[in-house]
Protein backbone atom coordinates (compact mmCIF):
# COMPACT_ATOMS: atom_id res chain seq x y z
CA UNK A 1 0.00 0.00 0.00
CA UNK A 2 1.25 3.48 -0.82
CA UNK A 3 0.11 7.05 -1.36
CA UNK A 4 -0.98 8.15 -4.83
CA UNK A 5 -1.21 11.92 -5.27
CA UNK A 6 -4.04 12.00 -7.79
CA UNK A 7 -5.54 14.71 -9.99
CA UNK A 8 -8.54 13.00 -11.55
CA UNK A 9 -10.19 15.90 -13.37
CA UNK A 10 -8.14 17.34 -16.23
CA UNK A 11 -9.40 18.58 -19.60
CA UNK A 12 -7.44 18.21 -22.82
CA UNK A 13 -7.53 20.40 -25.91
CA UNK A 14 -10.47 18.31 -27.12
CA UNK A 15 -12.80 19.93 -24.61
CA UNK A 16 -14.03 23.23 -26.07
CA UNK A 17 -13.09 24.96 -22.82
CA UNK A 18 -9.66 23.30 -22.67
CA UNK A 19 -6.76 25.36 -24.00
CA UNK A 20 -5.06 24.20 -27.18
CA UNK A 21 -1.93 23.95 -25.01
CA UNK A 22 -3.52 20.99 -23.15
CA UNK A 23 -1.70 18.37 -25.19
CA UNK A 24 -0.76 14.92 -23.84
CA UNK A 25 2.85 16.04 -23.45
CA UNK A 26 1.94 19.28 -21.64
CA UNK A 27 -0.48 17.58 -19.28
CA UNK A 28 1.92 14.80 -18.32
CA UNK A 29 4.83 17.18 -18.00
CA UNK A 30 2.77 19.36 -15.64
CA UNK A 31 1.80 16.25 -13.67
CA UNK A 32 5.47 15.26 -13.34
CA UNK A 33 6.49 18.71 -12.14
CA UNK A 34 3.65 18.69 -9.60
CA UNK A 35 4.83 15.27 -8.37
CA UNK A 36 1.50 13.61 -9.10
CA UNK A 37 1.41 9.80 -9.13
CA UNK A 38 -1.95 9.30 -10.80
CA UNK A 39 -3.96 11.36 -13.28
CA UNK A 40 -7.13 11.02 -15.33
CA UNK A 41 -8.16 13.15 -18.28
CA UNK A 42 -11.85 13.86 -18.34
CA UNK A 43 -13.11 15.61 -21.45
CA UNK A 44 -16.73 16.55 -21.80
CA UNK A 45 -18.77 13.54 -22.93
CA UNK A 46 -15.85 11.78 -24.64
CA UNK A 47 -12.84 9.61 -23.81
CA UNK A 48 -11.28 10.06 -27.22
CA UNK A 49 -8.05 11.64 -25.93
CA UNK A 50 -7.39 9.28 -23.03
CA UNK A 51 -5.35 6.62 -24.84
CA UNK A 52 -2.71 8.99 -26.17
CA UNK A 53 -2.38 10.68 -22.77
CA UNK A 54 -2.17 7.22 -21.13
CA UNK A 55 0.81 6.31 -23.33
CA UNK A 56 2.57 9.56 -22.46
CA UNK A 57 1.83 9.02 -18.74
CA UNK A 58 3.19 5.46 -18.89
CA UNK A 59 6.37 6.73 -20.52
CA UNK A 60 6.86 9.09 -17.58
CA UNK A 61 5.92 6.61 -14.86
CA UNK A 62 2.58 8.16 -13.96
CA UNK A 63 -0.44 5.96 -13.35
CA UNK A 64 -3.51 6.75 -15.41
CA UNK A 65 -7.26 6.25 -15.46
CA UNK A 66 -9.40 6.76 -18.55
CA UNK A 67 -12.03 9.35 -17.71
CA UNK A 68 -14.94 11.37 -19.08
CA UNK A 69 -17.00 14.19 -17.67
CA UNK A 70 -20.60 13.49 -18.58
CA UNK A 71 -23.29 16.15 -18.65
CA UNK A 72 -26.56 14.46 -17.86
CA UNK A 73 -30.03 15.41 -19.01
CA UNK A 74 -30.44 17.51 -15.87
CA UNK A 75 -27.18 19.42 -16.60
CA UNK A 76 -25.35 17.58 -13.81
CA UNK A 77 -21.62 17.06 -14.41
CA UNK A 78 -20.60 13.50 -13.61
CA UNK A 79 -17.09 12.07 -13.79
CA UNK A 80 -16.58 8.48 -14.94
CA UNK A 81 -13.36 6.47 -14.53
CA UNK A 82 -12.26 3.28 -16.22
CA UNK A 83 -9.05 1.26 -15.88
CA UNK A 84 -9.51 -0.32 -19.22
CA UNK A 85 -9.08 1.74 -22.41
CA UNK A 86 -11.52 -0.46 -24.34
CA UNK A 87 -14.20 -0.12 -21.67
CA UNK A 88 -13.83 3.66 -21.74
CA UNK A 89 -13.93 3.70 -25.53
CA UNK A 90 -17.04 1.52 -25.63
CA UNK A 91 -18.75 3.71 -23.06
CA UNK A 92 -17.75 6.88 -24.91
CA UNK A 93 -19.12 5.50 -28.21
CA UNK A 94 -22.37 4.55 -26.49
CA UNK A 95 -23.05 8.00 -25.09
CA UNK A 96 -21.96 9.87 -28.23
CA UNK A 97 -25.27 8.91 -29.84
CA UNK A 98 -27.07 10.58 -26.92
CA UNK A 99 -25.37 13.91 -27.53
CA UNK A 100 -27.55 16.43 -29.39
CA UNK A 101 -26.51 16.87 -33.00
CA UNK A 102 -25.63 20.53 -32.52
CA UNK A 103 -22.50 21.82 -34.20
CA UNK A 104 -19.73 23.42 -32.18
CA UNK A 105 -19.17 27.12 -32.83
CA UNK A 106 -15.43 27.46 -32.08
CA UNK A 107 -15.58 31.25 -31.78
CA UNK A 108 -18.13 30.89 -29.00
CA UNK A 109 -17.28 27.62 -27.24
CA UNK A 110 -13.65 27.03 -28.28
CA UNK A 111 -11.90 24.54 -30.54
CA UNK A 112 -12.46 20.81 -30.16
CA UNK A 113 -9.34 19.18 -31.56
CA UNK A 114 -7.71 15.84 -30.87
CA UNK A 115 -3.93 15.77 -31.07
CA UNK A 116 -1.32 13.01 -31.10
CA UNK A 117 1.78 12.59 -28.94
CA UNK A 118 3.67 15.05 -31.18
CA UNK A 119 0.98 17.72 -30.66
CA UNK A 120 -0.16 17.39 -34.25
CA UNK A 121 -3.89 17.89 -34.74
CA UNK A 122 -5.35 14.59 -35.93
CA UNK A 123 -9.02 15.54 -36.10
CA UNK A 124 -11.63 18.11 -35.20
CA UNK A 125 -14.82 17.15 -33.40
CA UNK A 126 -17.65 19.06 -35.05
CA UNK A 127 -20.44 18.12 -32.67
CA UNK A 128 -20.57 20.33 -29.58
CA UNK A 129 -19.26 18.21 -26.69
CA UNK A 130 -20.25 20.60 -23.91
CA UNK A 131 -23.92 19.73 -24.08
CA UNK A 132 -26.42 17.59 -22.19
CA UNK A 133 -26.77 13.93 -23.04
CA UNK A 134 -30.24 12.51 -23.41
CA UNK A 135 -29.50 10.42 -20.34
CA UNK A 136 -30.75 11.01 -16.80
CA UNK A 137 -28.44 11.14 -13.79
CA UNK A 138 -29.40 7.78 -12.26
CA UNK A 139 -29.17 6.02 -15.63
CA UNK A 140 -25.75 7.57 -16.22
CA UNK A 141 -24.49 6.32 -12.84
CA UNK A 142 -25.90 2.86 -13.61
CA UNK A 143 -24.33 2.74 -17.09
CA UNK A 144 -20.91 3.72 -15.72
CA UNK A 145 -21.09 1.09 -12.99
CA UNK A 146 -22.29 -1.62 -15.37
CA UNK A 147 -19.36 -0.85 -17.67
CA UNK A 148 -16.95 -1.45 -14.78
CA UNK A 149 -16.35 2.22 -14.08
CA UNK A 150 -16.58 4.52 -11.09
CA UNK A 151 -19.08 7.40 -11.10
CA UNK A 152 -18.10 10.52 -9.17
CA UNK A 153 -20.27 13.65 -9.29
CA UNK A 154 -18.10 16.64 -10.28
CA UNK A 155 -17.89 19.90 -8.31
CA UNK A 156 -21.11 19.05 -6.45
CA UNK A 157 -21.19 22.50 -4.85
CA UNK A 158 -20.86 24.51 -8.07
CA UNK A 159 -23.73 26.56 -9.52
CA UNK A 160 -24.70 25.64 -12.12
CA UNK A 161 -23.73 22.09 -13.22
CA UNK A 162 -23.13 20.73 -9.72
CA UNK A 163 -25.34 17.91 -8.44
CA UNK A 164 -26.80 19.93 -5.55
CA UNK A 165 -27.65 22.98 -7.66
CA UNK A 166 -29.24 20.97 -10.45
CA UNK A 167 -31.09 18.34 -8.44
CA UNK A 168 -31.40 19.94 -5.00
CA UNK A 169 -30.36 16.71 -3.29
CA UNK A 170 -28.83 13.33 -4.04
CA UNK A 171 -31.54 11.26 -5.74
CA UNK A 172 -32.97 8.49 -3.59
CA UNK A 173 -31.28 5.13 -3.93
CA UNK A 174 -28.12 6.39 -5.64
CA UNK A 175 -24.85 5.34 -3.99
CA UNK A 176 -22.04 7.84 -4.52
CA UNK A 177 -19.02 6.77 -2.44
CA UNK A 178 -16.88 9.62 -3.77
CA UNK A 179 -17.82 13.19 -4.68
CA UNK A 180 -15.71 16.07 -5.94
CA UNK A 181 -16.20 19.54 -4.46
CA UNK A 182 -14.72 22.99 -5.03
CA UNK A 183 -15.15 23.96 -1.39
CA UNK A 184 -13.33 22.78 1.71
CA UNK A 185 -16.06 20.31 2.61
CA UNK A 186 -18.89 18.50 0.90
CA UNK A 187 -22.30 20.17 1.19
CA UNK A 188 -24.63 18.51 3.73
CA UNK A 189 -26.63 16.90 0.90
CA UNK A 190 -23.54 14.81 0.04
CA UNK A 191 -22.48 13.89 3.53
CA UNK A 192 -22.57 10.17 2.73
CA UNK A 193 -19.77 10.58 0.17
CA UNK A 194 -16.04 10.98 0.70
CA UNK A 195 -14.56 14.29 -0.46
CA UNK A 196 -12.33 14.38 -3.54
CA UNK A 197 -10.42 17.40 -4.80
CA UNK A 198 -9.03 17.80 -8.28
CA UNK A 199 -7.88 20.65 -10.45
CA UNK A 200 -10.53 20.69 -13.21
CA UNK A 201 -7.56 22.04 -15.17
CA UNK A 202 -8.13 23.68 -18.53
CA UNK A 203 -4.59 25.06 -18.72
CA UNK A 204 -1.25 23.32 -18.02
CA UNK A 205 -0.39 25.54 -15.04
CA UNK A 206 -3.61 24.51 -13.30
CA UNK A 207 -2.84 20.78 -13.32
CA UNK A 208 -2.45 19.53 -9.74
CA UNK A 209 -3.40 22.82 -8.09
CA UNK A 210 -5.75 20.74 -5.91
CA UNK A 211 -5.59 17.00 -5.68
CA UNK A 212 -6.42 13.99 -3.56
CA UNK A 213 -3.99 11.57 -1.97
CA UNK A 214 -5.30 8.03 -2.09
CA UNK A 215 -3.67 5.49 0.24
CA UNK A 216 -4.29 2.39 -1.86
CA UNK A 217 -2.65 -0.81 -3.08
CA UNK A 218 -2.94 0.02 -6.79
CA UNK A 219 -4.40 2.78 -8.96
CA UNK A 220 -7.59 0.93 -9.82
CA UNK A 221 -11.31 1.68 -9.70
CA UNK A 222 -11.78 -0.98 -7.01
CA UNK A 223 -9.07 0.53 -4.84
CA UNK A 224 -10.47 4.07 -5.18
CA UNK A 225 -13.81 2.69 -4.03
CA UNK A 226 -12.20 1.06 -1.00
CA UNK A 227 -10.43 4.32 -0.13
CA UNK A 228 -13.71 6.22 -0.41
CA UNK A 229 -15.30 3.74 1.98
CA UNK A 230 -12.23 3.59 4.29
CA UNK A 231 -12.10 -0.18 3.83
CA UNK A 232 -9.15 -2.49 4.56
CA UNK A 233 -6.79 0.27 5.62
CA UNK A 234 -7.38 2.35 2.48
CA UNK A 235 -7.95 6.07 2.96
CA UNK A 236 -7.82 9.42 1.22
CA UNK A 237 -7.29 13.07 2.00
CA UNK A 238 -7.44 16.26 -0.03
CA UNK A 239 -4.52 18.61 -0.65
CA UNK A 240 -4.16 22.13 -2.00
CA UNK A 241 -0.84 22.78 -3.71
CA UNK A 242 1.12 25.78 -2.49
CA UNK A 243 2.17 28.48 -4.95
CA UNK A 244 5.56 26.90 -5.47
CA UNK A 245 3.81 23.80 -6.69
CA UNK A 246 4.74 21.65 -3.72
CA UNK A 247 2.03 19.91 -1.78
CA UNK A 248 1.08 21.66 1.42
CA UNK B 1 -58.64 30.15 -8.29
CA UNK B 2 -58.13 26.51 -7.49
CA UNK B 3 -55.64 24.23 -9.15
CA UNK B 4 -58.55 22.26 -10.68
CA UNK B 5 -60.04 25.43 -12.21
CA UNK B 6 -56.66 26.48 -13.57
CA UNK B 7 -55.96 23.03 -15.01
CA UNK B 8 -59.35 22.97 -16.71
CA UNK B 9 -59.07 26.51 -18.04
CA UNK B 10 -55.64 25.90 -19.51
CA UNK B 11 -56.44 22.38 -20.73
CA UNK B 12 -53.60 20.72 -18.89
CA UNK B 13 -53.12 17.00 -19.00
CA UNK B 14 -53.39 15.84 -15.38
CA UNK B 15 -50.60 13.29 -15.05
CA UNK B 16 -50.99 12.57 -11.36
CA UNK B 17 -54.58 11.89 -10.45
CA UNK B 18 -55.66 11.45 -6.85
CA UNK B 19 -53.78 14.48 -5.58
CA UNK B 20 -55.79 17.32 -4.09
CA UNK B 21 -56.62 19.76 -6.88
CA UNK B 22 -59.00 21.77 -4.74
CA UNK B 23 -56.27 24.03 -3.41
CA UNK B 24 -55.94 27.75 -4.04
CA UNK B 25 -53.23 28.82 -6.46
CA UNK B 26 -51.46 31.83 -5.02
CA UNK B 27 -48.92 32.47 -7.76
CA UNK B 28 -46.26 30.89 -9.90
CA UNK B 29 -42.60 29.97 -9.78
CA UNK B 30 -40.46 29.35 -12.88
CA UNK B 31 -37.11 27.59 -12.98
CA UNK B 32 -35.28 24.34 -13.53
CA UNK B 33 -32.53 24.54 -10.91
CA UNK B 34 -33.89 22.45 -8.06
CA UNK B 35 -31.71 24.11 -5.43
CA UNK B 36 -33.13 27.50 -6.44
CA UNK B 37 -36.67 26.15 -6.30
CA UNK B 38 -35.96 24.75 -2.84
CA UNK B 39 -34.70 28.11 -1.70
CA UNK B 40 -37.28 30.43 -3.22
CA UNK B 41 -40.51 28.71 -4.31
CA UNK B 42 -43.40 29.62 -2.01
CA UNK B 43 -46.33 27.58 -0.71
CA UNK B 44 -49.34 27.66 -3.00
CA UNK B 45 -47.41 28.52 -6.13
CA UNK B 46 -47.55 26.51 -9.33
CA UNK B 47 -44.09 25.43 -10.46
CA UNK B 48 -43.45 25.81 -14.17
CA UNK B 49 -40.47 23.71 -15.22
CA UNK B 50 -39.09 21.39 -17.85
CA UNK B 51 -37.18 19.47 -15.17
CA UNK B 52 -38.79 16.04 -14.87
CA UNK B 53 -36.32 14.30 -12.57
CA UNK B 54 -37.93 12.48 -9.63
CA UNK B 55 -36.47 15.04 -7.21
CA UNK B 56 -39.08 17.61 -8.38
CA UNK B 57 -41.61 15.75 -6.24
CA UNK B 58 -39.53 16.11 -3.08
CA UNK B 59 -38.87 19.77 -3.84
CA UNK B 60 -42.59 20.47 -4.35
CA UNK B 61 -43.42 18.60 -1.17
CA UNK B 62 -40.85 20.39 0.97
CA UNK B 63 -41.73 23.87 -0.31
CA UNK B 64 -45.50 23.36 -0.24
CA UNK B 65 -45.98 24.16 -3.92
CA UNK B 66 -49.56 23.72 -5.13
CA UNK B 67 -48.43 21.61 -8.06
CA UNK B 68 -45.96 21.10 -10.88
CA UNK B 69 -46.75 22.19 -14.43
CA UNK B 70 -44.34 20.56 -16.88
CA UNK B 71 -43.90 22.80 -19.90
CA UNK B 72 -42.99 22.25 -23.52
CA UNK B 73 -44.71 18.89 -23.82
CA UNK B 74 -42.41 17.34 -21.21
CA UNK B 75 -44.06 14.45 -19.42
CA UNK B 76 -43.19 12.79 -16.13
CA UNK B 77 -42.27 9.11 -16.31
CA UNK B 78 -44.51 6.52 -14.63
CA UNK B 79 -41.99 6.21 -11.79
CA UNK B 80 -42.12 9.95 -11.11
CA UNK B 81 -45.92 9.99 -11.32
CA UNK B 82 -46.05 7.12 -8.83
CA UNK B 83 -43.79 9.00 -6.43
CA UNK B 84 -45.93 12.13 -6.86
CA UNK B 85 -49.08 10.13 -6.13
CA UNK B 86 -47.56 8.82 -2.90
CA UNK B 87 -46.50 12.34 -1.92
CA UNK B 88 -49.83 13.90 -2.95
CA UNK B 89 -48.16 16.28 -5.38
CA UNK B 90 -50.20 17.10 -8.51
CA UNK B 91 -48.30 17.01 -11.80
CA UNK B 92 -49.59 18.41 -15.06
CA UNK B 93 -48.19 18.40 -18.54
CA UNK B 94 -48.71 21.20 -21.02
CA UNK B 95 -47.74 21.50 -24.66
CA UNK B 96 -47.13 25.22 -24.11
CA UNK B 97 -43.59 26.50 -23.67
CA UNK B 98 -42.62 27.70 -20.20
CA UNK B 99 -42.88 31.28 -21.47
CA UNK B 100 -46.44 30.89 -22.78
CA UNK B 101 -47.48 28.82 -19.78
CA UNK B 102 -46.28 31.48 -17.34
CA UNK B 103 -48.13 34.16 -19.29
CA UNK B 104 -51.35 32.13 -19.30
CA UNK B 105 -51.19 31.39 -15.57
CA UNK B 106 -50.42 34.99 -14.77
CA UNK B 107 -53.32 36.14 -16.94
CA UNK B 108 -55.74 33.66 -15.37
CA UNK B 109 -54.81 34.63 -11.81
CA UNK B 110 -54.96 38.35 -12.60
CA UNK B 111 -58.32 38.11 -14.35
CA UNK B 112 -59.76 36.41 -11.31
CA UNK B 113 -58.34 39.01 -8.95
CA UNK B 114 -60.09 41.84 -10.83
Amino acid sequence: MRDFAADLHIHTCLSPCGELAMSPRAIVSAAVSRKLDLIAVTDHNTSRMTEVVAREAARCGIAFLHGLELQTEEDVHLLAYFEDAAAARGFSDRIYDLLPDRANVPDVFGDQVAVDEHETIVCTEHRLLLNSLRLGFEAAVAWITEAGGLAVPAHVDRVPYGLVAQLGMVPEGVDLPLAEADGNALPPECRKSALMWSSDAHTPDAVGRRFTVFHIAAPTVAELLKAARSEHGRSLHVVRASKSGDAS
Amino acid sequence: MTLQELATALEWDVQCVGADLDVAVLGGYCGDLLSHALATAKPGEVWITIQHHANIVAVAQVTGLAGIALAGGVRATDAVVERAREAGVPIFSSADSAFILAAKIHHALRSEAR
